[in-house]
């Protein structure tokens, strides 16, 4: 059997121990220098989520421990004691001298933390806390019109945007409407930036980074959705493996993370991130979803009899190892989603065949590569790394991006939704 | 439903985690309840960390045999050493009502196996000190 392995961080004010192993007499000796280095000044949260055996000789540490620091001013919660352990502490007859929460985020609230780390098996998760007000995703246009190829003039909106918006869905840059609907594509608006893919045959991406005085540019789209509201987590991700996490992995747990942290979580969330991507896989849309060229055969374009000719799509990753800023919404699709106004959860998420299942999730996700960009130093903001990657990185490619896409680290803003309404900030 | 396993453990405590190990296994793949393989690995380590820690030398000794009966509705645990005669059951049991900072530590060990085993015996025999645990289930 392997010896008990212990892990120590700081995360916001607290000193986390995490414990994987048995806390047997072997077990406390490998950890009591651990136990020994931390700050009795501070607040300690112990992660015994993965410890299933404890004896006398592990009590024996955690009271050393309270001991310390009680005397010096810190505090000790124990978090996620197993069924045995916590008999072994009650019997013990000590379980009234700690403070003991189910679970790690419990813990950290208790403590008066709001910041808090999750362990999960695709990777680990350390969340800050943003804005407390649930946020929106905002839908303009109808999902529907794509699909069937019948986006007309009449259907076309003029969208300023700002560099606060996130944003992603079928658009073009150009003078006017009839300019640009022969060359509608995928589109993405992260960091003051719009990127798409026109359908003019080049299958190359157009990059738009406006002066920060012009705010008469006007991204022109037939469907939009973007996320409304500050972030409500900023979450920073590390994989577990090297090859990454899936996109729908990282959804899941964000998901997982959030019926934790938020009460008031409903099953769907919007997210931006600065990405370092393992393996990306996409589509793009190749021709102009307009009237003029809707499909002879009556179906949509995402019909299996049409899909090959309207999506350039891969079977294999497209890139491997790039930087990227990746915009997405996602819902739970086990959770009540009737709390939605269905018309427009309806019109921000299409099943796309090139993209294999993600059980139980909905994604819509895209995204802009870059050449590999280094990061900034720490502490890092989701804001700033994303604004030094538009305004220094090389520009390499944008998709549409399915759920098996791999990412290795993230910084993720992640907005908690509360509803899905029509776009608030159209100027047609 | 009836089965022995022995070991020897030689006086250190990775040994002891090695042995319960193998306990641990031995016990279920003989179906014992979960509740009750934890008692007997509880048991094993706060008996044997105690006579590793006070009576046993193990430069001269030729260790600690431990046997392990799982039966239909109990397990057994036989813990053997030629150490100098202690009775580990004769210490007194800590106050475990008076407040933390005022407590002394010792004897916690065998405070968990009088709360979490339904038997435990001392015997002196020859030169041997023998202790019998049981934890019932149904």
């Amino acid at each position: 059997m392997s010896d008990l392995v212990i892990s120590t961080e700081k995360v916001g004010s607290v000193s986390l121990l995490r414990l994987v192993g048995r806390l047997d007499a072997h077990g406390a000796d490998v950890a009591e220098p651990s136990f020994q280095a931390i700050d009795y000044k501070s607040a300690v949260v112990i992660d015994l989520g993965g410890v299933p055996y404890l004896s006398s000789a592990g009590i024996r540490l955690f009271v050393a421990l309270q001991k310390n620091l009680q005397s010096q001013g810190g505090k000790l919660v124990l978090a996620e004691v197993q069924p045995y352990c916590r008999d072994v502490l009650k019997v013990s007859g000590l379980d009234q001298f700690f403070t003991i929460e189910e679970t790690v985020t419990r813990a950290f609230l208790e403590l008066g933390e709001r910041n808090a780390v999750f362990h999960r098996p695709v990777g680990r998760f350390v969340c800050h806390r943003g804005a407390e007000c649930l946020g929106s995703i905002e839908v303009l246009g109808d999902i529907g019109n794509v699909l069937a190829s019948r986006v007309t003039p009449a259907l076309m909106v003029g969208k300023k945007f700002s560099s606060k918006e996130y944003s992603i869905g079928l658009g073009a840059l150009g003078p006017s409407d009839e300019d640009v609907l022969p060359l509608l594509g995928e589109m993405i608006t992260i960091g003051g930036t719009m990127v798409w893919l026109p359908t003019d045959g080049n299958d190359t991406p157009d990059f738009l980074v406006p002066r920060q005085d012009s705010d008469s540019v006007l991204i022109r789209t037939g469907f939009n959705v973007s996320l409304a509201g500050d972030f409500n987590d900023y979450v920073e991700f590390e994989a577990a493996a090297d090859k990454g996490a899936t996109l729908a992995e990282i959804y899941e747990s964000l998901m997982a993370i959030a019926r934790e942290r938020r009460p008031d979580f409903r099953g769907a969330i919007g997210l931006a991130m600065r990405a370092e991507v393992g393996e990306l896989y996409g589509c793009g849309v190749v021709k102009s979803p307009i009237a003029a060229n809707a499909p002879e055969n009556g179906k949509l374009i995402t019909d299996p009899e049409n899909y090959e000719q309207w999506f350039e799509y891969d079977q294999t990753p497209r890139l491997r190892d790039v930087s990227a800023l990746i915009c997405g919404i996602g819902v739970d699709q086990s959770a009540d989603l009737s709390v939605f106004d269905a018309e427009y959860l309806n019109s921000a998420f299409y099943i796309n065949p090139g993209n294999a299942d993600s059980t139980g999730l909905k994604l819509h996700n895209h995204g802009v590569c870059f050449r590999p960009f280094p990061l900034g130093e720490k502490p890092w903001s989701l804001e700033r790394e994303v604004q030094n990657i538009v305004n220094e990185g090389d520009f390499v490619d944008m998709r549409h991006l399915f759920d098996r896409t791999t990412i290795q680290w993230a910084l993720i803003g992640v907005v908690y939704v509360e509803d899905f309404r029509p776009d608030s900030s159209q100027s047609a | 439903m009836a089965a022995t396993a022995a070991y020897t453990i030689q006086g250190t405590l990775p040994e002891l985690s090695r042995v319960a190990a193998l306990m641990t296994s031995f016990l279920e793949e003989q179906e014992t309840p979960p509740a009750a393989v934890f008692a007997a690995n509880l048991a094993l380590e706060e008996i044997v960390t105690n006579t590793i820690k006070y009576g046993l030398f193990p430069e001269v000794h030729p260790g600690i045999s431990i046997t392990v009966h799982a039966l239909a509705d109990q397990v057994e645990l036989v813990i053997e050493d030629e150490a100098a005669a202690f009775d580990p059951f004769a210490m007194e049991t800590p106050d475990t009502s008076i407040p933390l900072a005022e407590r002394q530590v010792g004897g916690l060990g065998i405070h968990l196996i009088r709360n979490m085993l339904d038997t435990f015996s001392y015997e002196r025999s020859g030169k041997r000190n023998i202790i019998r645990l049981t934890k019932r289930f149904s």
